[in-house]
């Protein structure tokens, strides 16, 4: 099983009360180690390390209507690593409800035509994410789980139906969530990650 | 009304720049004052925090109006992290959030999709305005098969309708049309 992980470290910072290693680098570290001791070959982006810019740039736009989207070698790259996964997992901290700019960013412009989904000739979206049968969110929350309720969890929304839909109704989508990562205890931390390495394990 | 107005689309030849004319046309035929942003003109650069102007700009501003594509159903990258800096402000004086945006697919498809972006400033953008002000949208689907009579008839609907949208005074019947 090949299985292809985008990670966002930059909410570290936020919530780097355990210094050395902050949480999101924690839990991608457990679910690496975890699905490789499982036999799956797990490949990271890990876009802080990558100094990815979320930023689309003009030419990128323009060449998205000419039908060739991909027009750095970073994009590429990102591109040519999601060829044949089967899993792809997002690893971010929750802010404004939603994803981190940086993982949209990352979405924006690697998610583009010819990688999830193609354009039929009436215009609609169809899609194209063949390989992929199931994708994994896993995301802390400075919010309660019951704050979250309320307003809507819509970084789930994008990745559990935008783009799973690119991969069709059937993928799987699988959701680990740790709400009130700010203040969690060090033992519900640890509870945590374990969830998510039984996950990984599980596969 | 002190109105701010942010830009977000690479290109100043998009559909999206001529949205943004009408918005601005139409905000100043209504008398409002208007103080533009335009991110990436502007060279904002995610995750650096909001330079001074962009936080007093945002801590006067009577209204919010965002203009941009929606791509996955959200807010392109740079509009999402200047929205998360901006919720910090709390914008103070704002009693109005405008949303003018256009989709390239289906109303149905971007339902289906979740309608990602249109619920973070309704949901926890909004929240953390210290006013709640109402959010309200204009929004045109379907823009990569729609033909110019639509382009024209959106730029129109967009230009006649923001002075009031920004306008909490305005009469209830004005309702957008979602």
């Amino acid at each position: 099983v090949r299985l292809v992980l985008v990670v966002d470290r930059s909410g570290d910072d936020a919530s780097s009360e355990r210094p050395g290693e902050g949480l999101i680098g924690r839990i991608t570290s457990a679910a690496t180690t975890t699905g490789r001791q499982a036999g799956n070959v797990v490949d990271v982006i890990d876009l802080v390390r990558d100094g990815f810019s979320p930023v689309m740039t003009r030419a990128e736009r323009e060449a998205y209507f000419a039908g060739t989207p991909i027009v750095s070698p970073e994009i590429a790259d990102y591109a040519g690593r999601l060829d044949g996964a089967d899993t792809l997992g997002f690893v971010y901290r929750t802010r404004l409800a939603t994803v981190s700019p940086l993982l949209k960013g990352w979405i924006d412009r690697t998610l583009v035509t010819g990688v999830a989904f193609t354009m039929n000739a009436r215009g609609s979206v169809e899609r194209d994410f063949g390989s992929v049968r199931q994708i994994i969110g896993i995301s802390t929350y400075d919010a309660s789980r019951w704050q979250m309720v309320r307003r809507g969890d819509n970084g789930r929304r994008l990745i559990g139906r935008n783009v799973r839909l690119c991969a069709g109704v059937r993928a799987r989508c699988t959701w680990l969530a740790l709400y009130g990562a700010t203040e969690a205890s060090d033992s519900q931390v640890e509870h945590f990650v374990d969830r998510v390495e039984a996950r990984m394990r599980s596969r | 009304v002190n109105v701010l107005v942010v830009f977000a689309h690479p290109s100043p030849e998009s559909f999206a720049a001529a949205v943004l004319e009408s918005v601005v046309v139409g905000l100043r035929s209504s008398g409002h004052e208007i103080r533009r942003l335009d991110l990436y003109a502007d060279g904002y650069t995610p995750g650096s925090g909001l330079p001074t102007d962009h936080r007093a700009a945002l801590v006067d501003a009577g209204a919010l109006v965002l203009v941009h594509p929606t791509w996955w159903t959200a807010q392109p990258a740079i509009l999402l992290d200047w929205l998360d800096y901006a919720a910090s402000t709390g914008l103070p004086s704002a009693r109005a959030l405008v949303s003018v945006t256009t989709y390239g697919g289906s109303r149905l498809a971007n339902w289906i999709a979740g309608e990602s972006g249109s619920r973070t400033v309704s949901g926890e953008f909004r929240e953390r305005c210290a006013n709640k002000p109402r959010h309200r949208r204009l929004a045109l689907y379907g823009l990569d098969t729609a033909g110019p009579e639509s382009r024209r008839a959106f730029l129109d609907r967009v230009e006649n309708r923001i002075g009031r949208l920004v306008d909490p005074g305005s009469p209830p019947s004005d309702r957008v049309r979602r």
